[in-house]
C-alpha cells in the first residue's frame, strides 16, 4: 500500500472518528440536559429543549469535519504526531510521485500511532455519553409535589407515597367491658364497642394527611415515627376518610357494636297469683346475664291500692346488689307479705332489674317479665274459678283442673276400700265439676264478639257435643248464629264467632272424655284426658293469659238507630303530601350498577363507593353490609378470583336469589 | 451423432431441470396466499372475525360456506349480507339452538328487571357485566326476575349467546285509590305507598266528608298510571275511569266496585258471592287461601283467568281499549298482611304493587344500545335457512397439486439416480 | 268488606278493664257521625295473643302499673311494624302516677322515644277540626289527677303513619259511660273519638 492511499485511509478513519465523536458527545449534552430538567420537574417541553441542546453541540462539533476534507491537513495532522517524517507525507498529499518520497513516508508506521489515537479521542465521549445515559435512566419520573416542594431523589418520593400506603389501627375498648386492645393493618372496617378509642396511624408527615369522619374535619397529630388520629366509635355507623397529598383517599368503616342490655328472667315466682290473705315469706330467684358485665341488680315492688277510680301506689325496691362485672349471676330475696300490709284487693307487682357497666351511653337496663299477686277479694272469690296457677305452697283453696286432677288421683287411691256405689257417686261429682269447667272453657274456645258466656241451662250444642275438630266447631257455631260465616250480623243474643283457640278446643275435647270415664265410675281412666286438658290449658295460657273468671259486660249498640244521627257534621279533609317512598332496593340497586361500572376505570373508587354502601346497609341489613365488605377488601387487593365471586353475594343480599317461573306469563307482571 | 452415454447424459440433466422446475413450482406455489385464486371458502363462525378481512379483501372468492359452530354476531351476518349482495354465495349450516331473551322491567317503582328466555334446552347462564345472575334450562321458556342488572345481557349456552338491554324505566304516575274508610283501604294504601307508589287517594268517612288528596281531578294518564277501585264508592267516578282506561290507563277493580255498571262493563269479570274464607281458624299464618272470597265469572271473551282458589278464579284480567283492567276476587286482603306471619307483610305489598303493575302502561325508554335478542331468527333472517355445505371444484383441483408435483419430483429424482447406478456413475 | 271492630288490649299487668263502656260509646260515636261499618260492640284482646293482628286499632287503658311480657312486647313490636296503632289513655290523668311512667317506660322500650303531637297535626282535623289540639276533657278541667291540662297527646310515627298514640288526658273516664246518656251532654264529648278511628282508617 502507498503512502498515498494510507493517507486516504487514515482521512477517512478521521471523519468517521470526528463524526462519531459529535454524536456522542451531543447525545451526553442532551441526557445530561434531561436529566436536570427532570429533577427540576419542568414539563414535557423539557425533552425537546435537551434534544436541541444535544444537537446543537453535535452540529457544531461537526464543522470540524470540514477541516479533513484537506489531504495535507490530514498529512500535517499525522506530520505533527511523527516529526521523523520530516514532511515527507505532507509532499506525498500534495501530488508528488516520488519512489523515494513514498519510501520515506512509509519508513515510519504513523497509521499505527494515528489509530489509536483516533481510538482514544472516542473514549472520553463515549464514556460520558454512557454516564449520562445511566443517570437518565435512574432518576424516576417527575413527582407530584401537592406543595410545590422540591423533593429530589427516588427516596423522597417513596417517602411521600407512603403516607397512606399502610394504615394501621388500635382499637382500644372502653374501659368498663375489661377487653384488650386490639390493632389491624390495613382494615376497610373497623368493628368495636361504642366508645371504644380507635387510633388510626400510618408513616409519613402528618401534614401531609387530612381527616374527616361523618364530614367533621379531625386533626391528625405527629408522632415519632408517623402520623396518628384518634377517635371515639360513635353510636352510629360512618366513615372515616383519610386524604394525603400524594395517592387516593383511604375509606374506612366504622361499625360500631352496641352493648346489649342485661336479659334478666324470674324464675321465682313463676306466674301471677291469687292469694286469699297475704301472710309469710315469699321467695324471689332471677337469673341475670350480660354480653359485657353486669353493674348492680335489684327487684323492684310496686304495691297498688285501692279500685275504681281510687288507687294509691307504694314503690320499692329490695335486694339491691353490686354484681362487680360478672357476665352471669343469680339474685334472691326473700319477700315479707306482712310487712307489706297487703290489703283485700290490693295488687304487688314485682320484677327484677339489672344495670350493666356502660358508662358511655348507658347504663343498660334489663328487666324481668312483671308478676304480680293479687289479694282477692272476699265478694270476687269463685270456687269455679279456672286459675291455672300452680297454688302457692302455703295455700292451695282454689279450684281448678289442678284440683280435680288432685281429687281424681286422690279417688283412685282410694278406690280399693270403697264400695262400689260410692266409687261412682265420687266419680261422678267429680265428673259434674269437670263437666262445669268443660263448659267455662267452651265459652273461650270460641272468641265471641260481646254477649255473655253461655248459660248452664240454655240451649248449648256446642257444650253438649262431643269432641269436635276446629272446622266441626265453626260449621257449629255457624249454623247456631245462623250467620252464614259472616262475622258481622247480630242477631238476638247469638253473637257471631271471631276466632278459634286452638288450644282450649284440645282442653276442651280431652275434658270431654274425662268426664265420660268419670261419668261411668272409672276414675283412673279419666286421669290421662284430664292432664292433657290441663296441659293445653297451660299451653294457651302461655300464648294468652285469660282470666276465666268472667269477662265485664259489655254492652251492645243499636247502630242503625244512632246512624248519622248526630248533629255535627265533619268536615272533608287533605291528606297530607307523603314523601314517596323510594324503595330502599332500587337506590341501593342504581348504586351497585353505577359501583360495577366503575370498577373497570377505577377499582379504588369502586371499593370506597362499596364502603359508602355498607355504611349505610349497616342499620337494616347486615348480610348486605358484610357481603359488601368482603368485595370492597377483594377489590382493594385486586383479588381477581375474589371479585366475581364477592359481586355474586352482594348481589344475592342486595335482590335476594332471582326468581325463576318457568314459561312466559300471558299477563306479566301479575301477582 | 451423439452416442448413447451422451444421450444418457443429457436424459439425466433433462431429468434434474424438471426436478428443480417442480421444487420451485412447488415452492411458488406454497408462498401464495390460501384464498387467492380459490373461488368457494369454508368458514367457521367461531373464526369469522379472524377470516372476515380475507374474505372481503379477496375478489376470488365467489362462495362462502358458514358453519354455524357459533352465531355471528350483528355486524357479522351484516358483512355476510354484504357480500351476498356483492355477488358472492353465502350459504350457511348447522343445528344451532333457537336460543332468545328478552329484557323488561316490571311497571311498578321498584321496576325489577323480567327476563324472559327461550331455547335454552341445554344449560344455559344468564350473565350480566357484574357476573353470574342465574342458570335457566327451560325449552319453552322460563322467566327470570332479578333485582337489578347492569348492562346488557346475555344467555349463554356453549358458543351460542344471545344479549340484550333493558328498557330504562320513566319515573311512575300516582295511583289513586278510591275506596271507603275501612281496613282494606288503608292497607292497599299503605301496601302501595311502601312499595314506592305515589299514592292519592279519596276516601269518603260520611256523606259529603271524606279524606283525600289535593286535585284529585282531572283523572288522565298524563297524572295516573293506576285507579284502584275497591267498593261502590267509585260510582261517581266512573265515567272518567271508563275514559282513563280507555286511554291507556290501568283499572284494578275489586269488591262493590265490579257491580259499578260502567266499570262492569270494563272488567273482565263478575264477582259471586262471598265465601267466608278460613280466617277464622288460621292465627298468624293467614296466606291468600284464607281469605274470604268473591268468585269470579269471565264476562268477556278476551278475558284472562290469571289466578285461581278452590272456590274459583280470584283474579282475572282484559285489555279494554288503551288500557287494562284486573279484577280481583279476594275479600279484606289486608288479613293477609296482618294475620300472614313473618312474610305476609311484605308478601301482601309486593303483591298489590304487582297488580297495579300488570295494568300499568308502559313507559319506558329504549335501551342506550341494542343488543342481540333472537340470533338464530336474525340469521334466518338475513341469510335464508340453512343449507347442506358443498365442497367447490377448485377446492378439489386445489388438493391434488401438490401430490401431483410430489409424483413428478420423485419420479425425476428416481429416474436420474436410477441413469447414473445403470451406467456405473455415483 | 270488614267491619271495623273495636278492641280493647287485654293486658297480664294491670287493670285493662277499668273503662267497659268506652267501646260502646265509640261505637255509638262512629255511627252517629260517619259511614263507617262499625260493628256493633266491641271485643277484647289479649296483646299477646295472636288475635291482636286481627284488629288494627287497639284501645288500652288501666289504673295501675303496666308492665308488657316478652310476648307482649313482641307482639306489639310485629303489631306495629304490620301497621297496627295502639291507642294508651291514662285513665288516672296523672303524669307523675305508676301508670304513666310504667306505661311510657313500657312503651319507649317497645315503640322507641315518644314525641309530642303538634297540634297542627292531621289527627286534629281527620273528620272534625280541632284547632287547639287535643280536646280537654271535664277531668282536667275539674282538677281531677294531677290537676293539670295536659296540652299534647304523644305518639311514635313510622313512615309519617301514627303507630302509637298515648294520652295522660283521661279520655277513658270522659267516655267511660253509656252511650244512651249522651242525651243528657249539651255537647257530644266523644267526639275526637272519631278523629281517632278516621285517622286510623285513612291513614
Amino acid at each position: 500500500m502507498t503512502a498515498h492511499d494510507r493517507l486516504l485511509r487514515l482521512q477517512r478513519s478521521l471523519a468517521v472518528t470526528l463524526v462519531a465523536r459529535a454524536l456522542l458527545v451531543g447525545a451526553a449534552i442532551a441526557f445530561v440536559v434531561l436529566v436536570i430538567a427532570r429533577t427540576l420537574l419542568l414539563p414535557a417541553w423539557s425533552v425537546g429543549l435537551a434534544t436541541l441542546a444535544g444537537a446543537g453541540v453535535a452540529i457544531a462539533m461537526l464543522l470540524r469535519v470540514r477541516g479533513v476534507r484537506s489531504l495535507s491537513r490530514v498529512a500535517l495532522w499525522v506530520e505533527e504526531r511523527t516529526p521523523s517524517l520530516r514532511y515527507s507525507l505532507v509532499t506525498v498529499a500534495d501530488g508528488v510521485r516520488s519512489p523515494s518520497v513514498d519510501a520515506q513516508a512509509l519508513s515510519v508506521p504513523w497509521w499505527g500511532d494515528a489509530q489509536k489515537a483516533l481510538l482514544k479521542s472516542l473514549l472520553i465521549p463515549g464514556l460520558a455519553a454512557l454516564v449520562a445515559v445511566a443517570l437518565a435512566l435512574f432518576i424516576p419520573a417527575a413527582a407530584r409535589l401537592g406543595h410545590g416542594t422540591f423533593v429530589g431523589g427516588a427516596a423522597a418520593n417513596a417517602k411521600v407515597t407512603d403516607v397512606l400506603a399502610v394504615v394501621h389501627v388500635a382499637v382500644a375498648p372502653p374501659s368498663y367491658s375489661g377487653r384488650a386492645a386490639t390493632t389491624v393493618d390495613d382494615p376497610t372496617s373497623i368493628e368495636a364497642l361504642v366508645g371504644s378509642v380507635i387510633t388510626v396511624s400510618g408513616n409519613g408527615d402528618a401534614k401531609l394527611v387530612t381527616a374527616t369522619a361523618d364530614s367533621s374535619a379531625r386533626s391528625v397529630a405527629q408522632r415519632a415515627n408517623g402520623w396518628s388520629l384518634t377517635l371515639p366509635m360513635p353510636a352510629r355507623p360512618g366513615i372515616v376518610r383519610l386524604h394525603a397529598a400524594v395517592g387516593r383517599d383511604r375509606l374506612i368503616v366504622l361499625a360500631p357494636i352496641a352493648d346489649a342490655a342485661p336479659v334478666v328472667t324470674l324464675l321465682i315466682p313463676a306466674h301471677d297469683t291469687i292469694v286469699r290473705r297475704a301472710t309469710g315469706m315469699f321467695p324471689l330467684h332471677a337469673q341475670l346475664r350480660d354480653d359485657i358485665g353486669l353493674r348492680d341488680a335489684s327487684f323492684e315492688l310496686v304495691v297498688s291500692s285501692g279500685s275504681g277510680e281510687n288507687f294509691t301506689f307504694r314503690t320499692t325496691a329490695i335486694a339491691r346488689t353490686t354484681l362487680g362485672g360478672r357476665t352471669e349471676t343469680t339474685l334472691d330475696a326473700r319477700v315479707s307479705l306482712d310487712s307489706l300490709k297487703l290489703e283485700p284487693g290490693d295488687i304487688l307487682q314485682l320484677r327484677a332489674v339489672a344495670r350493666d357497666g356502660n358508662n358511655v351511653n348507658g347504663p343498660g337496663i334489663g328487666s324481668s317479665e312483671t308478676r304480680a299477686l293479687r289479694v282477692a277479694r272476699a265478694d270476687e272469690y269463685d270456687s269455679l274459678s279456672v286459675e291455672q296457677l300452680p297454688p302457692p305452697e302455703e295455700q292451695g283453696a282454689v279450684l281448678s283442673q289442678r284440683m280435680l286432677i288432685n281429687l281424681t288421683e286422690a279417688l283412685v287411691k282410694r278406690q280399693r276400700t270403697l264400695t262400689r256405689p260410692v266409687l261412682v257417686s265420687e266419680s261422678q261429682r267429680i265428673a259434674g265439676d269437670q263437666k262445669k269447667l268443660r263448659k267455662r272453657v267452651g265459652d273461650i274456645v270460641f272468641q265471641r264478639m260481646g254477649g255473655e258466656p253461655l248459660s248452664e241451662e240454655g240451649s248449648d250444642e256446642i257444650a253438649n257435643s262431643g269432641k269436635l275438630t276446629p272446622e266441626q266447631v265453626l260449621a257449629k257455631a255457624d249454623s247456631v248464629t245462623n250467620t252464614g260465616g259472616a262475622v258481622m250480623d247480630v242477631e238476638g243474643d247469638e253473637t257471631p264467632i271471631l276466632a278459634i283457640n286452638k288450644p282450649l278446643l284440645e282442653a276442651f275435647n280431652a275434658m270431654w272424655d274425662a268426664g265420660r270415664a268419670l261419668e261411668v265410675g272409672e276414675p283412673a281412666k279419666a286421669l290421662p284426658p284430664m292432664r292433657i286438658a290441663l296441659a293445653a290449658i297451660e299451653k294457651a295460657r302461655q300464648a294468652e293469659r285469660i282470666y276465666l273468671r268472667g269477662k265485664p259486660s259489655t254492652a251492645i249498640v243499636d247502630v242503625a238507630k244512632a246512624r248519622l244521627a248526630g248533629k255535627d257534621k265533619g268536615v272533608s279533609s287533605v291528606r297530607e303530601p307523603r314523601p314517596i317512598v323510594d324503595p330502599v332496593l332500587r337506590r341501593r340497586s342504581a348504586t351497585f350498577e353505577r359501583v360495577t361500572s366503575l370498577i373497570a376505570r377505577d377499582p379504588d373508587a369502586a371499593a370506597d363507593s362499596l364502603l359508602l354502601m355498607r355504611v349505610d346497609a349497616l342499620g337494616d341489613a347486615p348480610a348486605l353490609a358484610a357481603a359488601l365488605d368482603d368485595a370492597a377488601r377483594a377489590l382493594r387487593k385486586r383479588d381477581n378470583a375474589a371479585i366475581p365471586l364477592a359481586w355474586v353475594r352482594v348481589r344475592r343480599a342486595l335482590g335476594g336469589q332471582p326468581v325463576q317461573r318457568a314459561g312466559v306469563s300471558v299477563w306479566e307482571g301479575a301477582p | 451423432m451423439p452416442s448413447r452415454a451422451e444421450r444418457r447424459r443429457i436424459g439425466e440433466w433433462v431429468l434434474r431441470a424438471a426436478l428443480l422446475v417442480t421444487l420451485g413450482v412447488a415452492l411458488w406455489r406454497s408462498m401464495q396466499p390460501p384464498i387467492a385464486s380459490r373461488a368457494g371458502r369454508a368458514i367457521a363462525a367461531s373464526a369469522f372475525e379472524r377470516d372476515l378481512a380475507q374474505l372481503v379483501a379477496s375478489s376470488a372468492v365467489k362462495s362462502v360456506d358458514l358453519s354455524a359452530d357459533a352465531l355471528p354476531s350483528r355486524a357479522e351476518r351484516d358483512a355476510l349480507t354484504a357480500l351476498r349482495r356483492n355477488e358472492v354465495a353465502v350459504r350457511w349450516n348447522g343445528t344451532p339452538p333457537s336460543l332468545a331473551v328478552e329484557a323488561t322491567r316490571a311497571r311498578e317503582p321498584e321496576a325489577r328487571a323480567r327476563l324472559h328466555v327461550t331455547g335454552a334446552v341445554q344449560p344455559t347462564a344468564l350473565v350480566d357485566s357484574a357476573g353470574l345472575l342465574d342458570s335457566v334450562r327451560a325449552g319453552p321458556g322460563a322467566t327470570v326476575e332479578a333485582a337489578s342488572i347492569v348492562g346488557a345481557v346475555r344467555a349463554e349456552q356453549g358458543k351460542f349467546a344471545a344479549s340484550a338491554y333493558a328498557p330504562v324505566q320513566e319515573p311512575r304516575r300516582a295511583v289513586l285509590v278510591l275506596g271507603r274508610a275501612d281496613w282494606e283501604t288503608k292497607f292497599v294504601m299503605q301496601a302501595l305507598s311502601e312499595a314506592g307508589w305515589n299514592v292519592r287517594a279519596r276516601i269518603p268517612a260520611a256523606p259529603n266528608v271524606d279524606v283525600h288528596d289535593d286535585l284529585i281531578l282531572p283523572l288522565d294518564t298524563a297524572r295516573y298510571d293506576v285507579v284502584v277501585a275497591l267498593d261502590s264508592s267509585a260510582a261517581d267516578m266512573a265515567t272518567a275511569i271508563a275514559r282513563f282506561v280507555a286511554e291507556g290507563g290501568g283499572l284494578v277493580a275489586a269488591g262493590g266496585a265490579l257491580e259499578i255498571d260502567q266499570l262492569g262493563r270494563l272488567a273482565p269479570a263478575r264477582a259471586g258471592d262471598r265465601r267466608p274464607g278460613r280466617i277464622l281458624l288460621a292465627d298468624d299464618s293467614v296466606t291468600t287461601r284464607d281469605l274470604p272470597l268473591r268468585p269470579l265469572s269471565l264476562a268477556r271473551s278476551d278475558a284472562v283467568s290469571l289466578q285461581r282458589e278452590q272456590p274459583g278464579i280470584t283474579l282475572a284480567a282484559r285489555r279494554a281499549g288503551l288500557g287494562r283492567v284486573l279484577a280481583i276476587g279476594y275479600d279484606e286482603s289486608w288479613r293477609w298482611r296482618m294475620l300472614g306471619g313473618t312474610s305476609g307483610l311484605a308478601a301482601h305489598r309486593q303483591w298489590w304493587s304487582n297488580a297495579a303493575g300488570s295494568v300499568a302502561p308502559a313507559r319506558e325508554a329504549a335501551p342506550r344500545s341494542s343488543g342481540d335478542a333472537a340470533p338464530l331468527a336474525s340469521l334466518i333472517s338475513s341469510l335464508g335457512p340453512p343449507s347442506s355445505p358443498v365442497k367447490s371444484s377448485s377446492e378439489r383441483s386445489r388438493d391434488s397439486l401438490p401430490i401431483i408435483l410430489l409424483i413428478i419430483a420423485s419420479a425425476c429424482l428416481l429416474a436420474e439416480i436410477a441413469s447414473r447406478r445403470f451406467r456405473g456413475a455415483r | 268488606m270488614s267491619d271495623f271492630v273495636f278492641a280493647t288490649a287485654q293486658y297480664e299487668s294491670g287493670d285493662w278493664d277499668s273503662a267497659p263502656l268506652v267501646p260502646a260509646n265509640i261505637i255509638d260515636t262512629i255511627a252517629r257521625y260517619t259511614s263507617i261499618d262499625v260493628a256493633p260492640s266491641g271485643v277484647i284482646v289479649p296483646l299477646s295473643s295472636p288475635q291482636l293482628f286481627r284488629y288494627p286499632l287497639v284501645y288500652l287503658t288501666g289504673h295501675l302499673p303496666v308492665r308488657f311480657g316478652p310476648s307482649e312486647r313482641a307482639n306489639l313490636q310485629r303489631y306495629a311494624e304490620r301497621g297496627g296503632l295502639l291507642f294508651v289513655d291514662d285513665h288516672n290523668h296523672d303524669i307523675d302516677g305508676v301508670f304513666h311512667k310504667t306505661a311510657t317506660e313500657e312503651l319507649t322500650r317497645t315503640y322507641g322515644p315518644i314525641k309530642p303531637l303538634g297540634k297542627s297535626h292531621s289527627l286534629y282535623k281527620s273528620f272534625f277540626k280541632f284547632d287547639d289540639g287535643p280536646p280537654t276533657t271535664s277531668h282536667e278541667l275539674n282538677g281531677w289527677g294531677d290537676n293539670l291540662v295536659h296540652q299534647t297527646l304523644s305518639g311514635v310515627e313510622r313512615d309519617g303513619r301514627l303507630v302509637l298514640l298515648y294520652s295522660s288526658k283521661d279520655y277513658s273516664s270522659e267516655w267511660n259511660y253509656h252511650p244512651e246518656n249522651k242525651r243528657f251532654l249539651s255537647v257530644d264529648n266523644t267526639k275526637f273519638a272519631v278523629n281517632i278511628v278516621v285517622y286510623a282508617l285513612t291513614r
